[in-house]
């Protein structure tokens, strides 16, 4: 259902030079949050209009490339969705909940894509978040491409050994099997090296300052209209 | 017999695999090269996970497109050997008894133990043998000594030696103790092949042997006799060996 090798590669932060990753991690999980509301409530204009919005990020965030791949690691998922909601819903009502359905996962993406999780972690940190909630978020996310790495290769040897790929289910269970043996063993292996680097002593030390730029603050004022216009019209 | 044609590809700009071409046959494989080099990558091209951009994969005279084509021919080992073993129990995944298992390869487990309580180079160990239980046409393992001591690295390559005659077995590895020990090596540097041939004229006396770092030197030769970084064909094993004769003399 899902191209996991796609997957991966769509989910591997790369550092870059842009506004969206310059941005101050609060007030883009600020917006981020207030387009979702917007997303649940607004009609399909707006909702056009938010994923227009989702799709200039990522050209801003120099990560189309890799919303590429994330549609198409998730596209047999989304063809079964709408087929589903095409058989269950009439024509407007589908698209608008396939509408929600894309511009909720891509919002969700691009913010995951273009926000450091150290700088995640720091900014929430300063909201009185206590460390230990920051971190077990940040190390998730962190994690995330090992699993999607231990995912790819545990499918692509299950299939050569015929447990996989002879219909859709099949050695499905087998394969969660070893997807969570693996996940078992980077978790004790996790566990090993926050333990020996006195994870939770201490407060921890960011070396770099957040600062607000004018990109952070423009996208929340757009987000904050589009969240308006929703609830408007 | 497995044959690569002049393959390339990429993953987004940078090319990983640029024109590899070689051909491998029964006996033990092993492809050697720094990090980042495209080992694994070229292993994947092998198994049809990924397809090249150009060139193609050939095994038996039949061409390679996807995974699915490889299924009943390959079985692939991933550096994580929890990625492939799927029983619970040694058991289910090597269908002999203790007796047998202690007489041909050398080790004892109890057959009921479970996989999550061997130790990382048993695992390791479990899925070579596993994976030679199914007798596939190619068996490719990647990084399958990494991390393991000299006792372990002998026990996978004696069952590997067991079966070398009956299966093309190729293998991804920087470890040169085990290298020396393969059939042919294929030294990998920056997507190309620039070396190939019997570890014997590959891997020139004790100070190549012991420095570990086939490409580097390689490379230094290249700096010594001025050439560009990227050899333009695949040097042949006596030419290897001249470049290295000197380069010792030289340094």
């Amino acid at each position: 259902m899902l191209d996991i090798a796609a997957l991966q590669r769509a989910f591997i932060f790369r550092p870059k030079d842009t506004p969206l990753h310059r941005a101050h991690p609060t007030l883009k999980l600020a917006g981020t949050a207030l387009m979702f509301t917007a997303m649940l409530l607004a009609d399909m204009p707006i909702l056009i209009i938010i994923l227009a919005i989702c799709i200039a990020e990522a050209q801003i965030g120099g990560i189309l490339r890799d919303v590429f791949f994330f549609l198409r690691a998730t596209a047999r998922f989304l063809t079964v969705l709408a087929i589903l909601l095409f058989l269950l819903y009439m024509p407007p009502r589908a698209i608008s909940i396939l509408l929600r359905v894309l511009s909720g996962t891509l919002m969700i993406y691009v913010f995951v894509a273009t926000t450091n999780p150290s700088n995640l972690a720091q900014a929430l940190e300063d909201l009185g978040i206590p460390e230990l909630i920051t971190m077990a978020g940040q190390l998730a996310i962190r994690v995330i491409p090992l699993m999607l790495k231990d995912a790819v290769d545990a499918t692509e040897a299950l299939t050569l050994r015929g447990v996989l790929g002879r219909g859709p289910l099949r050695g499905l269970i087998d394969l969660l099997a070893v997807i969570v043996a693996s996940a078992e063993k980077r978790r004790m292996f996790l566990e090993e090296a926050m333990k020996a680097k006195f994870f939770g002593v201490s407060k921890r030390t960011y070396l770099d300052p957040l600062t607000i730029t004018k990109y952070s603050v423009a996208q929340l004022l757009v987000k904050t209209v589009i969240l308006v216009a929703s609830l408007c019209f | 017999m497995l044959e690569l044609r002049d393959v390339w590809f990429r993953y987004s700009e940078r090319w990983i695999l640029r024109g590899v071409t070689c051909r491998m046959e029964k006996g033990i494989n092993c492809i050697v090269g720094p990090n980042g080099s495209g080992k694994t990558t070229l292993l994947r091209v092998i198994i049809g996970a990924l397809r090249p951009q150009r060139g193609e994969v050939v095994v038996c005279g039949r061409k390679i497109r996807s995974l699915k084509d490889m299924i009943g021919i390959a079985i692939y080992v991933p550096s994580n050997p929890m990625c492939f073993l799927v029983g619970p129990k040694v058991e289910d995944e090597i269908p002999i008894g203790e007796t047998e298992l202690a007489s041909i390869y050398g080790i004892r487990w109890p057959m009921k133990r479970g996989i999550l309580k061997l130790s990382e180079g048993e695992r390791h160990i479990l899925a070579v043998i596993s994976a030679i239980f199914r007798k596939p046409t190619i068996l490719v393992l990647d990084e399958p000594t990494v991390g393991l001591d000299q006792e372990h690295r002998e026990k996978i390559m004696r069952a590997l030696r067991l079966v070398s005659k009956q299966m093309i077995v190729v293998m991804a590895t920087n470890d040169i103790r085990i290298v020396k020990k393969c059939d042919k090596i294929f030294v990998l540097d920056r997507g190309k092949i620039i070396a190939e041939g019997e570890p014997r004229d590959v891997l020139y006396g004790e100070n190549f042997e012991y420095g570990g770092q086939i490409v580097s030197l390689v490379r230094s030769l290249q700096r010594v006799y001025g050439k560009s970084p990227n050899m333009p064909r695949p040097l042949n094993p006596k030419e290897l060996s001249e470049y290295l004769r000197r380069l010792i003399c030289l340094t």
